[in-house]
């Protein structure tokens, strides 16, 4: 396949002296829905800002449309490339439509006017995450579930084509979680924007993306469909977890159960 | 749940209703206007503050009072009152933090302390020069701010403490020349707490060209604030250079706030009060945040020269107008106490 959109070469980011992704090639192709997973402190949020260029790389190259991300002008890259950090705080007293007003900043600049584009963008990114009867509320009397959908909204008014977001379900309930995952899903299969997510639930990962790719102190150390990574080997020897692996009906997707932790002598990464 | 659904509706009609809110606003700071100019030690109805300012009764006693004496000194405490809002508004969008001000952060201290050297030096500067000093002051105690919190960038708290800390030790040296150069230990002083006492129009055309300059780019930095208050990551995202828009955030801020002393001193607390309580009313797009703050630290700056006025004439009586005249800066500081207890008090704190 041909159509790579965002893929990162020979890549090595690090903070101070300490070199978090030592060495790192990932291609993603246009239309995926990529689950990037991996234990505490792998450099999953680091390689999605570095594919985001919110970090500069120490060494190699992120291409965003075959291009150098860092020869792109920086609002180029936010029409052409949308990322929620993991952490983010919400204004007191912005409301839901103010705050998703700001993710037409890339195409309108700093003395903007909002055109009817800007507006239709707007509406749009609202309807798509439910939030258009919440538009008027301000974003910090909303639940937990409901702020993350405000925020997603604001990525999606920037209307681009490569969406990346990082651990977007950490800290809400089950019921929430699935309503984040299925939105992330249909943006991907029905709107065939590519996806990049970074996942601490190995199960929703599997459900959800079709291919996973498994970081381990800052190198790729497995990559495919979820059928190959969710294995009793890859779980015990990257995640220290003994599992039993099972195929789920209803979902069509393997699932994993953990039994116990593997002692951290008995296997490491290589 | 009553008090946030309240809140959520209260926030709406301002929203929806945007414009007539701020025309309703003009409406009442026009009449603190007027009744800024009538109230003195020697009233003047509204009816002749209005025939005067509409050009009539040129030669009257009316006349001398009111566009002589009391016009400049009205339209300063609005442009001030209107400069300090606005200044700290941005302040807070820029540090994140809803307790930042122009004051707390070293800027307007930087703008005294240029001027206090400067009359140590040299004397009292002209009028037309104060505005340029006082920026310059201001500017360089911005930078130093800016460079101190600098650690291969810079974040919105560091750049808090460190203004707090700039604040701290400006105005102590400002104290320190106060000291040493006991002659115009007058000026200093108003300087230090924020009078508008004999504020004439010398200092309105010193100060009006800045005032032209610097509040519609503080008002244009309207959409770069709204962007960076949703923090450094995402403004990143959304393609903001974020230390590039730091720094232009930080200078209409000095700009506004600096030249601000050089007419009005150390004028505390309306930088903070203003766009504190502007946020709770009209919300945090600074869209409408930056606009209703201008107007309202305008309204809230000429309220405060009112009450400074008229407890002067109530206890110093008028034998004692010219000579002990109750600082504006000093009603200010007053407000903001008992703002400070306010909130604390709501909170539970």
């Amino acid at each position: 396949m041909d159509d790579t959109q965002l893929q990162t070469e020979d890549l090595a980011v690090g903070y101070g002296k300490h070199l978090v992704l030592p060495q790192l090639d990932l291609a993603i192709n246009a239309g995926e829905l990529v689950a990037l997973v991996g234990p505490n402190g792998s450099g999953k949020s680091t390689l999605l800002k570095a594919m985001a260029r919110l970090l500069r790389p120490r060494r190699g190259i992120v291409y965003l449309d075959g291009k150098s991300i860092s020869q792109y002008a920086t609002l180029e890259v936010a029409r052409r490339l949308a990322i929620l950090p993991q952490s983010h705080t919400s204004p007191a007293g912005l409301t839901v439509r103010e705050l998703v007003e700001q993710g037409r900043y890339p195409h309108s600049g700093p003395l903007r006017m909002l055109t009817r584009q800007d507006h239709a963008a707007i509406e749009r990114a609202l309807s798509l995450t439910h939030m258009v009867a919440l538009a008027d509320r301000p974003v910090d009397t909303l639940s937990g579930g409901e702020r993350q959908r405000a925020w997603i909204a604001l990525t999606l008014a920037q209307d681009t084509p490569v969406l990346l977001l990082d651990e977007p379900t950490t800290y809400l309930d089950i019921g929430y979680q699935m309503e984040i995952m299925e939105l992330i899903a249909s943006l991907n299969s029905q709107h065939n924007i590519t996806i990049v997510v970074v996942l601490h639930d190995l199960n929703q990962a599997a459900r959800f993306a079709r291919r996973m790719v498994v970081l381990n102190q800052g190198r790729i150390v497995a990559d495919g469909a979820p059928v190959d990574i969710l294995t009793p080997e890859i779980m015990a020897r990257h995640f220290r977890i003994n599992a039993a692996i099972y195929h789920d009906d209803v979902t069509n997707t393997p699932v994993f159960i953990p039994y116990q932790s593997v002692k951290s002598s008995d296997n490491g990464p290589s | 749940m009553t008090t946030v659904s309240a809140q959520i509706r209260q926030t709406k009609w301002v929203v929806r209703r945007f414009p007539l809110f701020i025309l309703l606003n003009l409406i009442a700071l026009g009449l603190l206007f007027l009744v800024h100019i009538a109230v003195g030690s020697q009233y003047v109805p509204l009816a002749d503050v209005l025939a005067v300012l509409f050009g009539q009764q040129e030669d009257s006693l009316a006349y001398t009072i009111v566009h002589d004496l009391r016009l400049p000194r009205a339209l300063i405490a609005l442009a001030v009152g209107a400069m300090l809002g606005l200044s700290g508004a941005i302040l807070q969008g820029v540090t994140q933090n809803p307790l930042a001000s122009p004051a707390l952060m070293g800027i307007m201290p930087g703008g005294i302390l240029a001027l206090v050297i400067w009359l140590y030096l040299y004397g009292l500067p002209p009028t037309y020069l104060m505005p340029p000093i006082a920026l310059g002051g201001g500017l360089l105690s911005g930078l130093g701010v800016y460079a101190l919190s600098w650690k291969g960038g810079t974040t919105p708290i560091r750049l808090t403490l460190t203004g707090v800390l700039m604040a701290a030790l400006l105005n102590a040296f400002s104290s320190f020349l106060l000291l040493i150069d006991q002659q115009d230990t007058a000026t200093i002083m108003r300087w230090l707490i924020g009078s508008l006492h004999g504020r004439g129009w010398s200092h309105w055309e010193a100060i009006l060209p800045y005032i032209v300059i610097a509040l519609p780019l503080g008002l244009a930095t309207a959409g770069v604030a709204n962007v960076m208050m949703l923090g450094d990551g995402v403004a990143r995202g959304l393609g903001m250079p974020v230390e590039l828009a730091r720094v232009a955030l930080i200078f209409a801020a000095v700009a506004l706030a600096a030249t601000s002393v050089s007419v009005a001193g150390n004028i505390a607390f309306i930088g903070l009060m203003a766009p504190h309580i502007a946020r709770q009313i009209v919300g945090s797009d600074h869209r409408r945040l930056l606009l209703f703050t201008t107007v309202f630290g305008s309204m809230l700056l000429l309220l405060s020269d009112i009450i400074a006025r008229a407890l002067t004439i109530e206890f110093a009586g008028e034998s004692a107008i010219g000579i002990n005249n109750l600082p504006v800066g000093a009603v200010t500081s007053m407000l903001g106490a008992l703002f400070f207890l306010f909130l604390l008090a709501r909170r539970g704190i």
